[in-house]
C-alpha cells in the first residue's frame, strides 16, 4: 500500500499524467510547432522534469 | 491588593485604558486588566467568515462547469481561481480555534463543516491544519518545534526562495508537518492528508488525459501553488519576523502592512490572535486598538501599527 502511495505521489507519474499533455496542449494552444508531435515534445520536457525531480528531489535542480 | 480588587470589580465594557496609569499597576493587574479587554471581543460568532467560507468554496467550484462550457474565459477564471485558493484558508483556521462553535456548543458543527470544506481548494485537510496549528501557538518560533518554522527567512526574497524550495519533493516543510503529527500522536491523520492529494491528483491526471490540462493547470494547480505562497507570507512570514523571540508577548509582532490590511488579510493585528485566538479575525484590529496601551507596556512589537 505504502508502496503504492508513494508511486502515485510521486513527481515521475506527475511529470507523465499531468505536464506531459499540459505541455502538449499549451504547445497546441498557443501554436508552437516543434517538428515533432506535441505529446512527444510534451513527454520529453514533462516526463524529463519528472524524472528530474524524482532523482533530484527538486523540480528545480535546486534543493 | 486594593488596586487588584478595583481593577476586577470594573466591567470589561466600562475599562477605558486612557483613564488608567498603567505604569502604577503590578504585572498581575495587568494581566487581569488585558484579559477584561480582551474578553469584549470573545464569544462571537463570525458570521462573515461562515458566508465566506461557503461563498469562496461555491464560486470556486462554480467556475469548473463555467469553464468547461465556455461561459466563462479561462483567463478571466484563473484570478478568480487564485482568490478563491488564496481566501480558502482563514475561515477554516477560524474553525481550528473553535471560535464558530466550540465542544459541546450547539453551533459545532457548522465549525467543524466550515473547518472541512474551506481549505479544499488548497488541499489541506482540516485535522492535519488543526493539530499542526495548535502546535505552531504553542511552539511558535521554536525550530524544532513549531511546524511553520520553515518559512522564516530574512527578507521577502529570501522568503519567497525558501517557500518555493519548500514544497519540492524532498523540501522540508513537508516533513514538518508530518513530523508534527507524528510527535502529538496524530499519526494516523495524515490519511486525510492522503485522501486528499489523492483526488487532487486524480482530478488533474484525468482533466489532462481529456483535453482539459490547461484548465486544471489553471484553475486548480498554478492558483494554488501562487495562494500558499501568498498564504505562507502573510499568515506565517510577516506576522512572526524577525522570528527570533519566543514567549507571549514577543513571539509575533503588529507591523504596518504596504499592501494594507485587506490584502495582507487581516493579518497586521496577528499579535491579538497569538494572545487570544478565539478572538475572531474580523475583531482583531478592534481588539489591537483597544488592548494597544497594554501591548506597549508588555514591550511588544508593534512596528509602526
Amino acid at each position: 500500500m505504502q508502496k503504492l502511495i508513494k508511486g502515485y505521489f510521486s513527481p515521475l507519474l506527475f511529470g507523465l499524467a499531468f505536464l506531459t499533455p499540459l505541455i502538449a496542449q499549451s504547445l497546441t494552444a498557443l501554436g508552437i510547432s516543434t517538428g515533432t508531435p506535441a505529446l512527444i515534445t510534451g513527454l520529453a520536457i514533462g516526463g524529463g522534469l519528472g524524472l528530474m525531480a524524482q532523482l533530484r528531489g527538486s523540480w528545480l535542480w535546486v534543493k | 491588593m486594593g488596586e487588584v480588587t478595583a481593577i476586577n470589580d470594573l466591567a470589561p465594557e466600562d475599562i477605558d485604558l486612557a483613564t488608567i496609569d498603567l505604569d502604577t499597576l503590578t504585572d498581575s493587574e495587568l494581566g487581569v486588566l488585558e484579559r477584561k479587554v480582551a474578553s469584549r471581543y470573545l464569544d462571537i460568532v463570525p458570521w462573515g467568515a461562515i458566508v465566506w467560507a461557503f461563498t469562496n468554496l461555491a464560486v470556486w467550484l462554480a467556475l469548473w462547469p463555467l469553464v468547461f462550457a465556455d461561459l466563462l474565459p479561462l483567463w478571466l477564471a484563473f484570478p478568480i481561481a487564485t482568490l478563491n485558493c488564496a481566501l480558502a484558508y482563514l475561515p477554516s483556521h477560524e474553525a481550528q480555534h473553535s471560535i464558530i462553535g466550540a465542544r459541546g456548543r450547539p453551533l459545532r458543527w457548522l465549525n467543524e463543516l466550515v473547518g472541512h470544506l474551506s481549505t479544499i481548494p488548497l488541499v489541506q485537510p482540516y485535522r492535519v491544519l488543526k493539530h499542526t496549528h495548535m502546535q505552531h501557538h504553542a511552539h511558535a518560533n521554536d525550530e524544532q518545534l513549531d511546524p511553520d518554522y520553515g518559512v522564516h527567512a530574512k527578507d521577502s526574497l529570501d522568503f519567497l526562495k525558501r517557500s518555493v524550495l519548500g514544497r519540492q519533493p524532498e523540501g522540508k516543510h513537508g516533513n514538518a508537518y508530518f513530523e508534527t503529527m507524528q510527535r502529538v500522536g496524530k499519526a494516523h491523520m495524515i490519511g486525510d492528508a492522503i485522501a486528499f492529494n489523492a483526488v487532487y491528483l486524480t482530478v488533474l491526471f484525468v482533466c489532462a488525459w481529456t483535453g482539459h490540462a490547461i484548465e486544471a493547470a489553471l484553475l486548480w494547480w498554478l492558483p494554488r501553488h501562487l495562494a500558499l505562497t501568498y498564504i505562507q507570507y502573510y499568515l506565517s512570514w510577516a506576522p512572526h519576523h524577525p522570528g527570533h523571540e519566543q514567549g507571549r508577548y514577543r513571539d509575533t509582532r503588529g507591523f504596518k502592512s504596504k499592501a494594507g490590511n485587506l490584502a495582507s488579510m487581516g493579518m497586521q493585528y496577528h499579535i491579538i490572535h497569538h494572545l487570544y485566538p478565539r478572538i475572531p479575525l474580523m475583531k482583531t484590529g478592534d481588539a489591537y486598538f483597544a488592548l494597544k496601551p497594554i501591548l506597549q507596556k508588555r514591550g511588544c512589537d508593534l512596528g509602526t501599527l
